[in-house]
């Protein structure tokens, strides 16, 4: 996570359209990344990204600096990919049917080889977070993909600090059951 | 027992702390096999999280995104989908306007003074630069359609692009 130089964004709020590109190109990865672990579908994520960014163009002159840049930012990501999120439940039905709780991932599949399991098993744990319920997979990706420490997730997503926790504790317990019941089968 | 430090594990790694052998965890830790490996695995989890790198964003999005906000800064007077047709409008007319004086200068169509009474004198005896006449104003007409026309549909493609 890079937070943006302080005459960047006060170009920024000065309407310049070449800052804000510059903004938009340092930070687009980290929005991204975060709205397509939420929706997981590259192409909702990359338009949500482009509306994201529009809307920070807009708020960006109320903007105060209290709190950092970063963390208003992903305020502003994390509430828009979860309304887009409940949006396309109400269109396509209620919960996808591939979401787990964090204690109920399924085994890994035992892999005969070794060498491929270790290959294998960042895709395999991502795969796990992937079909986390949303709020786990929010912390998780904000915690270890953008370097947000816990109580900046906190701020982000205005949940208490023991709750972000509690996500991060059992999404890591879950995780690593995972990586255990794979390590025996090899 | 072994709960509890699973609990302490948990806490102490979040912070990315290395547990000391010296305190009363990393006792804990070697003298129980389990809990050292519930520990191992605490630590590549955490590890291959942390590596996982960012998924790039498509490149069209600072594009779209600027191609959005920057009518607000610099519109120019009048965009070009608007300007283009208009002048082909003005052309046209103009065109055919020139047609007609020309026609009428050298004696070959009706005045409007004379309008319509000679109409008629005057059809039976220039029926080829009548047509010559016509054909040029309908070509300014045509040539004024068509430039609205494209007008028209390229800045609906656009503003359709934009909304994408």
């Amino acid at each position: 996570m890079k937070e943006p130089a302080p005459d960047l964004l006060e170009r920024c709020r000065k309407r310049d359209p070449e800052a804000f590109a510059c903004l938009v190109r340092e930070q687009q990865d980290y929005v991204y990344t975060l709205a397509l672990r939420v929706l997981r579908d590259p192409e909702e994520a990359a338009d949500i990204t482009q509306e994201i960014f529009l809307r920070v163009w807009q708020a960006l002159p109320a903007f105060r600096g209290e709190s950092r840049f970063t963390t208003w930012l992903y305020r502003i990501a994390a509430n828009a990919c979860l309304n887009r999120l409940r949006e396309l439940r109400r269109e396509h039905g209620t919960v996808s049917l591939d979401e787990v709780p964090a204690e109920a991932l399924p085994a890994a599949e035992g892999d005969p080889h070794r060498e491929t399991w270790e290959r294998e098993r960042r895709a395999l744990l991502w795969g796990a977070v992937e079909r986390l319920q949303t709020g786990y997979r929010l912390v998780v990706t904000l915690f270890y993909q953008h370097g947000l420490p816990v109580a900046e997730i906190a701020r982000v997503l205005g949940i208490p600090v023991g709750t972000v926790k509690t996500y991060l504790h059992r999404a890591r317990q879950a995780l690593a059951g995972l990586l255990r019941q794979g390590a025996e089968h090899v | 027992m072994c709960e509890e430090i699973r609990q302490a594990i948990l806490e102490h790694t979040l912070e990315g702390e290395p547990i000391a052998p010296d305190s009363p965890l990393g006792a804990h830790l070697r003298q129980c096999p389990d809990c050292q490996r519930y520990h191992e695995a605490i630590v590549q989890v955490d590890t291959a999280l942390q590596a996982m790198p960012l998924q790039a964003a498509p490149s069209w999005i600072v594009e779209r995104v600027l191609a959005r906000i920057e009518p607000n800064r610099e519109q120019p007077f009048l965009p070009w989908t608007v300007w283009v047709p208009l002048l082909s409008l003005f052309a046209g007319l103009a065109w055919a306007y020139a047609a007609f004086v020309w026609a009428r200068s050298a004696q070959i169509a009706p005045t409007v003074a004379v309008w319509p009474t000679q109409l008629e004198i005057w059809l039976s005896t220039h029926q080829g630069a009548l047509g010559a006449l016509s054909l040029s104003v309908v070509l300014g007409l045509i040539f004024s359609v068509l430039g609205v026309g494209v007008g028209f549909y390229v800045g609906r493609e656009r503003r359709a692009t934009a909304e994408r």
